[in-house]
């Protein structure tokens, strides 16, 4: 017999040995009928590599016989030549298909760690479940060359709070591979190993790029009162890396202090993109002031430091500045404009998207764009206003205004979309139109899908109206 | 500081505010208390204006205390900025997290 019967209480796990003749497999689902109190079948196809077709009729039999006796049936642990064969029979989506890593040896899982697709899940999975025989196992590993397997082996045992583990992990804050060093380091983080903040400092000043970021993280969560100072003074490092590391981890410490020192690094600081990174920084502190900052990146030269400010002013949600912002729409530097645009759709109410509406003349194609984009984050009935520039001469604009038309006012919508999917000349706007349509599903829309597929001269355009024609 | 919800045994803490070293203790000894009566928490995050690594702590030890326990926590609704801190300081890795309510009762 090459399958096994092994039952947990109300669940029966059925394993399968490599190249099971389909007599079997018949003979086994017949014997699920038999079976009584059982909530869960799984056909376990771990060791099986290939499966032949005609066997995948004694697959459907034992989901039919599961049925019967009351029992949810899955197949799991299948690999991918098993599941090209179901794919091609249709059948993956008849079958309920799982990873079930309980039926691996530890030796089994460990292995997986290679394989990234798995290492992730498999380490959670071990975690879990974790016993005195994974720890050992881990354990092994960490004496092993091989970087991947000591990756995950110290993150697993991080996830599984194994302090038991800690000596071990520490001594590989030493180790010349960045990837080990990372997940120490985080793990002696989440430990909240005070002992170790010394040694993890030292790595963060290597600058190298790899750990910097994993070392600020950790240095945040074993801060206590001195840290700040500290790490305020690697804001004048030479290395860039370095200075941005101190402003993440000063950014997660978020305590007066470290406001103080950031908010001066930005009077000082030369590079636009570190410069960036503080204004973020700045935007995640609630303290009085933040949105002066904020506005003041607003005129900055840098697209960086503009782009930044605008995200802070929508995340804080300055309202007290409504005004400069609004002001800034219509800059002769349409890139402020677009910004300024940006942090609108976050913090306008109705009343005050008239004055984004009433800018929309004034303005050049991106900030227009941006506009559009923007109401449809306020809510309100912008639809008026959405009809009367559906004729720009813009195709993202005109699609986007569809976009935001559906979503204000169907009716309206419906009446733009007809129109456009028979007469705009982009086919990027016809083809929204149709998706909207789609949606909406007009009277007469069969007949109108008719006329345009001998028509259109986009690919994509027939090709959605044929799919959408099947589907009718 | 926080709400509690049943949710069919499971409780639901809908945290609001500030998670600092201060919030983050009073949150942490109270949810604990709630395993008296629960097997499961699920914190949502909706309510959370911002947190700190203080408070990213207190959140750290809690979940300590609930695998002590042998118990669930689970976590959801999170900001853009406070989803961030969990990558950032791979905690990701270590808690469940949910982007919705549901999905975390699911």
């Amino acid at each position: 017999m090459s399958y096994k019967f092994t039952r947990y209480g109300d669940f029966l796990k059925i394993m399968v040995e490599q190249d099971a003749p389909f007599k079997d497999l018949e003979d086994a689902a017949r014997e699920i009928v038999n079976l009584k109190d059982l909530k869960r079948i799984s056909l376990d196809l771990k060791n099986c590599y290939y499966i032949q077709s005609k066997a995948l009729a004694a697959l459907i039999a034992m989901k039919k016989n599961s049925i019967k006796i009351g029992a949810e049936f899955i197949v799991s642990n299948v690999c991918d030549n098993v599941y090209q064969v179901m794919e091609m029979a249709n059948l993956t989506s008849y079958f309920t298909i799982e990873e079930d890593f309980s039926s691996y040896t530890s030796d089994e899982l460990m292995e997986k760690f290679f394989q990234p697709d798995y290492a992730d899940r498999v380490s959670d999975f071990i975690a879990g479940s974790y016993s005195d025989e994974f720890r050992a196992k881990l354990l092994e590993i960490l004496e092993m060359p091989e970087p991947e397997l000591k990756f995950y082996a110290i993150l697993t045992m991080g996830k599984a709070h194994d302090y038991s583990a800690e000596e071990r992990i520490k001594k590989e804050l030493d180790s010349d591979i960045p990837l080990i060093v990372k997940a120490s380091v985080l793990v002696l983080g989440w430990f909240g190993d005070s002992g170790s903040k010394e040694k993890i400092y030292q790595v963060l000043e290597t600058g190298n790029e790899e750990v910097a970021e994993a070392a600020a993280a950790s240095i945040s969560l074993l801060s206590d009162e001195s840290d700040a100072e500290r790490l305020g003074r690697l804001l004048s490092s030479h290395s860039k890396v370095i200075r941005i590391a101190a402003i993440q981890a000063m950014t997660l410490i978020n305590d007066d202090t470290c406001f103080g020192l950031l908010k001066d690094a930005l009077d000082k600081e030369q590079e636009d993109d570190v410069k960036a990174v503080l204004i973020r920084a700045v935007s995640s502190f609630n303290k009085a002031g933040v949105s002066d900052i904020l506005i003041k990146g607003l005129d900055s030269k840098s697209i960086k430091i503009r782009e930044a400010s605008a995200g802070g002013l929508a995340k804080i949600k300055a309202k007290d500045k409504l005004e400069d912002i609004i002001s800034r729409i219509t800059d002769t530097d349409a890139w402020v404009g677009y910004f300024a645009v940006k942090a609108c759709g976050e913090i306008c109410s109705a009343t005050e998207a008239e004055r984004l509406m009433s800018s929309y003349d004034k303005v050049e194609e991106n900030v227009k764009l941006a506009i559009v984009d923007a109401l449809g984050k306020i809510p309100g009935d912008f639809s008026d206003f959405y009809m009367t520039i559906l004729d720009n001469g813009n195709e993202d604009i005109r699609k986007e205004v569809l976009s935001s038309l559906l979503h204000d006012n169907k009716e309206n919508a419906k009446e733009a979309a007809i129109n456009l999917f028979a007469n705009d000349s982009s086919w990027i706007v016809r083809y929204k139109a149709l998706e909207i349509l789609e949606q909406i599903r007009p009277e007469g829309f069969r007949d109108m899908l008719m006329a345009r597929l001998t028509v259109d001269d986009s690919k994509y355009v027939k090709d959605k109206i044929q799919a959408v024609l099947e589907e009718i | 500081m926080f709400d509690v919800q049943d949710n069919g045994g499971k409780k639901v803490v809908f945290v609001k505010g500030e998670v600092n070293a201060q919030t983050g203790s009073d949150l942490k000894k109270g949810i604990l208390e709630l395993y008296n009566s629960a097997s499961s928490v699920v914190i949502s995050f909706k309510g959370v204006v911002y947190m700190n690594s203080s408070g990213l702590r207190e959140i750290i030890d809690l979940l300590k205390s609930v695998n002590k326990l042998k118990k669930e926590l689970k976590l959801c609704e999170m900001s853009a900025d406070i989803r961030e801190m969990f990558t950032f300081t791979g905690l990701d890795k270590v808690f469940k997290i949910y982007d919705t309510q549901a999905q975390a009762l699911g």
